[in-house]
């Protein structure tokens, strides 16, 4: 597997972040902050009132912990309230609405609303150092092909971020996300030459390398230059990461990022998904540009470090709709700086377990993640993908979960199918303390995800109809 | 500023950004290339006549 150059020796700049203190680092978060909130006391009427509900101003936040325990937090829910009092940026907006010159919405898959976001041009530039910064950490330099598979354009973050973050670098970015088939991308990708860098989300890469496979393609002989592989939007499981590094000769990275990040808040860096010992790895946080808290969801307190507890963001420098203490949904197990080996005093995050706080389902008493059935699901590298669905019959709760067996199995005899999905079913019921029902379907009948995958319906309310 | 100062300042800070764009730290090289690049459009689009 090739090996990485050492981000910290490429970039003095990232080394000089490397090289804080963890007091250094706080004092600079501090200074930030007070910036970044006496300037939206001046241009924010939202920010300036949540700053006097707090009982602070800008000049009187005196620490971080007092920031967090007195400033309010603010949902999904408060935004769209804003924006809908507001229209259509909300009373949040930093800057004059002649300065806005880039307008995101998130994707809509919570189904509650899109939050919409201006960015300034200050604003885009950020989205894509935020994008570079990982990246680069990565190893993606100059001149190096990169194939982006998210779908470029249209009005969300990521649909942009990747763009600019691949311009910013100078990498030659062939966007092939969206409008092209699978098939069709790996027609391209082997006309090109050589590619260094994918960047997928989880699901799609899975996609394209079991395309590959069923093509009778190796991707590491096919793409031998190939030396890395980021994902990011979706929690994996490693036995699933193991075998991509494998396929792809390469090693595996992950990025954690949101429209409310204005891109990536924290990255793998150079060390992979994988941490010492051959378990999960982490995602360090770039906190310099986002103040991040881990909380419990219920009483707002900080999660010990090993727990899992909700990620709360602050942008400390986005001018256009900052996010201050917004509370993501997102839910991951924190690792404070000082368990986390490797040197800086970043505070982190466990890769590929990231879920949301709302798509837990309560299922027969069982908190059930989606996460945690891929996990159960996509160790067994026999299937290709599947669907999930919760419903009512008979005043019972029923969970099905069809799956699709990948194309190396297509010659794979009746009591072998039988046996693979007797596993799989062992192994959710091992995650999830709830037997389902796991029955074969047509890769067909499964629907396709260009993006983030939405696996999962729930239908029982549709069962309580009278 | 009339118009010949904006031609000025364009051409100093092209001076500088290509200082800049000589930068070793592989995360900065592609910023300090592209904000040299934004620099050298506004000069070319502004240009009005074939003189050098």
């Amino acid at each position: 597997m090739t090996k990485l150059a050492d981000p910290f020796a490429d970039s003095p700049l990232l080394a000089r972040f490397a090289g804080l203190s963890r007091p250094e680092l706080e004092a600079l978060q501090l200074s930030k902050l007070r910036r970044q909130m006496a300037r939206l006391e001046r241009t924010s009427a939202y920010y300036a009132e949540r700053l006097r509900q707090a009982g602070l101003t800008a000049e009187g936040i005196t620490s971080l912990a007092q920031f967090a325990e007195r400033f309010p937090t603010s949902s999904k829910a408060d935004f769209l309230a804003d924006q809908q009092a507001h229209p259509p940026f909300g009373a949040r907006l930093g800057i004059a609405r002649e300065q806005v010159a880039l307008v995101n919405m998130t994707g809509g898959t919570s189904g509650q609303g899109q939050e919409t976001y201006g960015r300034s041009q200050r604003d885009v530039h950020q989205l894509g150092y935020l994008h570079a910064l990982p990246w680069v950490m990565a190893g993606l330099r100059p001149g190096d092909v990169a194939v982006n598979c998210v779908p470029a354009g249209g009005m969300t973050t990521g649909g942009w971020g990747p763009g600019e973050g691949l311009r910013i670098i100078g990498a030659t970015a062939f966007h092939v996300g969206g409008g092209l088939s699978t098939d069709a991308k790996i027609d391209l990708m082997l006309k090109l030459g050589g590619v260094n860098f994918i960047y997928a989300s989880t699901n799609y890469l899975h996609t394209l390398t079991e395309a590959l496979l069923g093509r009778g393609i190796t991707p590491r002989e096919a793409f031998p230059d190939m030396h890395g592989l980021f994902i990011a939007a979706e929690g994996y499981p490693l036995e699933w990461a193991g075998k991509i590094e494998e396929h792809w000769g390469c090693r595996l990275q992950e990025g954690y990022g949101s429209t409310q990040c204005n891109g990536f808040g924290g990255s793998t860096g150079s060390a992979g998904v994988f941490g010492e010992g051959g378990g999960r790895g982490l995602i360090r946080l770039f906190e310099w540009e986002t103040l991040f808290e881990v909380v419990d969801p219920d009483t707002l307190q900080p999660t010990a470090s090993g727990e899992v507890g909700e990620l709360v963001a602050t942008n400390l420098s986005v001018e256009g709709s900052p996010v201050i203490r917004f509370r993501t949904g997102d839910a991951a197990r924190y690792v404070s700086w000082k368990d986390a080996a490797g040197g800086t005093c970043w505070n982190a995050i466990e890769a590929g377990s990231i879920g949301r706080f709302d798509d837990m389902m309560k299922i027969r008493g069982n908190n059930v993640w989606p996460t945690a059935v891929d996990a159960a699901v996509f160790a067994h590298d026999q299937v290709f993908d599947y669907a999930g669905r919760v419903y009512t019959e008979g005043g019972k709760t029923e969970i099905e979960v069809r799956l699709a067996f990948a194309d190396h199995c297509a010659d794979m005899p009746d009591e072998g199918r039988a046996e693979v999905i007797a596993s799989v079913r062992e192994a959710i019921k091992g995650r999830t303390n709830v037997w389902m029902q796991v029955v074969e379907c047509r890769r067909a009948d499964l629907p396709e995800f260009a993006y983030k995958a939405r696996r999962w319906k729930d239908e029982r309310q549709q069962g309580y109809r009278l | 500023m009339g118009e010949p100062d904006d031609d000025a300042v364009l051409r100093a800070m092209r001076t500088e950004a290509e200082r800049l764009a000589t930068s070793g730290d592989a995360l900065l090289r592609g910023q300090y290339e592209y904000l040299r690049a934004r620099i050298d459009a506004l000069i070319e689009l502004r240009r009005v006549s074939g003189a050098d």
